[in-house]
């Protein structure tokens, strides 16, 4: 592997437990430098897959739109990276290469692809297993590189069995990373959440299909600026502990500890994060340990950050420690760390929305309210703008510090789901950092 | 740091005995050298004259014993029901425990001064430390050092602040009165000496404010009397052989020994305060530009000089009770130390412990010294 990013490891907590207290929480700060020169050595390979259901043409402007986005995708894609394209309806097929493998990026086959792409027309239903499975069979060969993909679609995945996308998934997790981007509102958030919580990606709604062109090419600009592919946080923690949860809190929210797989050691876990650029990331760990008593000190975690190449060879990039130190005194006991203070708080965001979204389609307006009101609270106390803006739209405000609301009568469905998708998204909180994520 | 290898003391010949004791006997092997020996250097082994200060060989001062830091202690995890062996950064790899602290517990004992630093029972360190030093031959009266230091808790990686005031302060002491510098001039220049030492380490790098910080005093047995300087809050006793008269030579740089020392509360209520241990000086990094606090006292008889920090004395404030518990030091002074250090674990603990006892006048004790009852008594209670 050429020139890898610096890594760097913070770990904020307050490490001090009172007498008999066990549970340990701690937020791991991680940033990586991008190395002299950037990544552009760095090998990469990228899978387009493009929704092209009957829907699409239902306003027509969609199939248009996801053509233009495919397009300008095709053009970031850096040259030498093998690249594919898929069509996605009830079968997944190739639309460039005409057979299953990727092409490396140049003018002509970027030219060709684009030429294939604008031939790209409605019809079909929606089996995105189906298209997973392609895109997992066309980057075999690929281990060595960075593997990224996209997924359009503007519907549910309905002509499949549940478990037939689970299954998929299974079978791509750790094999590539995804981004999935909904157009229109006819598609289910909390389906392509599971798709890219999966495969280490992110969701977002793009509700005006004439902005996807910008949101295509932008993912792909991110995914090319990725030089380190397989990352994993390697958490040890002592005998008869028990990691309780390990999340992803900036830039959303991830939550990462059904993912643990067995580290070089029984006390040891390793958790994907899939591949990283010139960015900044943190995680929330909360460790309980066996209950101290004053004067006790234990390493209640560390924390390492592992690349993992094509191999199996691990590299370490980082590490940070979780300390517990037991004491009596309360100016030591009693001091709230701001840093997981802040996640913790944005973490009961991202719930009390999810939650109390659900309560309303569910028709059980008091649950609604009340969640949504602790919501708006929350992002209040937060700092959290963004997220009160998407909440404005969906409940007035009666009173911020209480947290008293009332739902609207009228939604639109574009609005609703953007509060849905948008609300694992936090604000970068703690020292040394600036407010905007 | 120094570069005389010794590691505990009580193992190895000291220079100045060496000197006395060898020319008539040598200990081992005495029929490969029937004749008496010259005395050897304890760094290199190699032959040096008597009258020298210095080993020819490899320049080891041979007028001078120094207590050594804690050493490496090593050895399998200290949680009880722990099985681990390895450790990495610091902390057992099985439990997470920290790693076996040579400063849990040493002692040091120089013959005419000898010491005890525990970590007590409820923190999770020893952030005290000591270094102790003897100057001269066993012809003269020798010069005895000894200092104590308490890492401010609530300052970064307290320890360090400790070891690095404590150290630096001996060695100022040893070098300014090997220059023939008055005690309390060479005192006065060990606290510069240390709290700039404590300001050079670098702050906390998560919290560029919060810098180390450590409590000292100091402690000169000379043929001038006992000069004793302090900052902060660990104290200096005189323990007269007439336990009635002994008394305390510091006065505390706390929020309760100002209240005390001016007047405005009695003991027992400045005690009662929460801030009562706050400290108003310290060596390192924000600390009240003033020269150390300084006192020089010559007693009329023998008796016992200690140094401790307020983990002993917050058990035992009282100087006749030190006095009685330290029994004139019979039995010796390194297990009189630890005879102290236990009272304070008994009782709890709560702090770390050290205890430093000189013998005034500054001359070797006898080595037959019969333990007294008293002492003997405490030493079984401990064991329990």
């Amino acid at each position: 592997m050429s020139a890898q990013p610096q890594f760097s490891v913070n770990v904020y907590q307050n490490e001090y437990l009172a007498d008999g207290a066990s549970e340990v929480n701690a937020i791991v700060s991680v940033q990586s430098a991008a190395a002299y020169g950037g990544a552009p050595n760095t090998r990469a390979a990228q899978v387009i897959m493009v929704d092209c259901s009957g829907s699409m043409d239902y306003p027509p402007t969609k199939m248009s739109a996801a053509r233009q986005a495919t397009e300008a995708a095709i053009d970031a894609i850096r040259d030498g990276v093998p690249f594919a394209v898929v069509a996605g309806t009830h079968v997944a097929r190739m639309v460039f290469p005409g057979t299953e493998y990727l092409v490396p990026a140049d003018a002509s086959s970027r030219a060709a692809a684009k030429a294939a792409v604008s031939r790209l027309t409605a019809g079909g239903g929606t089996a995105m297993g189906q298209w997973l499975a392609l895109a997992d069979r066309l980057f075999t060969g690929h281990d060595q590189a960075i593997r990224h993909a996209i997924l359009l679609t503007d519907g549910k995945d309905e002509h499949e069995e549940p478990s037939d996308l689970a299954a998929a998934l299974s079978r791509c997790e750790g094999r590539f990373t995804c981004d999935c981007r909904g157009i229109g509102t006819d598609w289910v958030v909390a389906e392509l959440r599971r798709v890219s919580s999966a495969l280490l990606g992110t969701v977002d709604i793009v509700a005006d299909p004439s902005r996807l062109a910008t949101d295509f090419q932008q993912i792909i600009e991110h995914a090319m600026g990725k030089a380190v592919g397989d990352v994993r946080l390697r958490v040890w923690a002592p005998q008869g502990a028990q990691i309780k949860f390990v999340k992803q809190v900036a830039p959303q929210i991830v939550d990462l500890s059904g993912r643990r797989a067995p580290g070089p050691n029984p006390l040891t876990g390793d958790y994907p994060t899939g591949a990283w650029g010139a960015e900044s990331r943190d995680f929330q760990v909360c460790v309980q340990v066996r209950p101290g008593s004053v004067g006790d000190e234990m390493l209640a975690a560390r924390i390492g950050l592992v690349a993992v190449d094509g191999a199996g060879q691990a590299t370490v990039l980082g590490q940070g420690l979780v300390k517990a130190i037991w004491s009596d005194d309360i100016a030591q006991t009693g001091r709230i760390d701001r840093t997981v203070a802040d996640y913790t708080g944005q973490t009961e965001l991202a719930d009390a929305i999810r939650e109390g979204l659900e309560a309303r389609k569910n028709g059980d307006l008091d649950t609604a309210t009340a969640r949504l009101g602790r919501a708006v609270k929350l992002a209040a106390e937060s700092g959290n703008e963004e997220t009160a803006l998407l909440l404005s739209k969906v409940v007035d405000v009666d009173d911020l510090a209480s947290g008293t609301v009332r739902l609207k009568s009228r939604v639109s469905d574009a609005d609703e789901m953007t509060l849905d998708t948008r609300s694992t998204r936090t604000a970068r909180v703690g020292k040394n950092r600036n407010g905007n994520s | 740091m120094n570069k005389d290898v010794d590691v505990t003391e009580s193992e190895q010949p000291d220079a100045a005995a060496g000197l006395d004791e060898t020319l008539g006997e040598t200990v081992e092997s005495p029929t490969a050298r029937p004749e008496p020996a010259w005395p050897s250097c304890p760094t290199c082994g190699a032959e040096v004259a008597p009258e020298d200060g210095y080993c020819e060989e490899c320049g080891a001062d041979l007028l001078v014993r120094r207590s050594e830091p804690a050493a490496p202690a090593g050895g399998p995890c200290r949680s009880a029901d722990c099985s681990g062996e390895s450790f990495t950064d610091g902390y057992c790899d099985v439990c997470g425990s920290p790693e076996p602290d040579p400063r849990d517990h040493y002692e040091r004992d120089l013959g005419v001064v000898a010491g005890v630093t525990d970590r007590g029972l409820r923190h999770s360190r020893n952030e005290d430390e000591m270094s102790l030093a003897v100057i001269g031959t066993a012809e003269e009266e020798p010069t005895v050092i000894a200092v104590v230091c308490d890492g401010v808790s609530t300052s970064y990686k307290p320890e360090t602040a400790s070891a690095a005031a404590s150290l630096t302060a001996r060695e100022h002491l040893v070098l300014a009165l090997r220059r023939g510098e008055d005690p309390q001039s060479a005192t006065l220049g060990a606290f510069e000496q240390a709290h700039k030492a404590v300001v050079a380490l670098p702050a906390d790098p998560a919290d560029p404010g919060n810098g180390r910080a450590s409590t000292m005093v100091s402690v000169v047995l000379g043929e001038r009397g006992i000069t004793v300087g302090w900052v902060g809050d660990a104290r200096v006793y005189w323990l007269d052989q007439n336990p009635e008269n002994s008394l305390v030579l510091t006065l505390d740089d706390s929020w309760a020994g100002r209240m005390i020392a001016d007047g405005t509360l009695t003991e027992e209520e400045a005690f009662k305060s929460p801030l009562a241990h706050t400290i108003l000086r310290w060596l390192g990094p924000g600390a009240p530009e003033e020269p150390a606090n300084l006192r020089v006292f010559l007693p009329d008889g023998p008796g016992l000089v200690l140094a401790c920090s307020d983990g002993l004395w917050n058990y035992v404030p009282g100087a006749a009770d030190l006095a009685r518990l330290a029994a004139g030091g019979f039995g010796g002074l390194r297990p009189t130390a630890n005879a102290m250090a236990a009272v304070a674990l008994e009782g709890g603990g709560h702090d770390n412990i050290t205890a430093v006892l000189a013998a005034w006048p500054p001359r070797r004790p006898r080595a037959d010294g019969e333990p007294t009852a008293e002492i003997s008594s405490l030493s079984e209670g401990i064991q329990q």
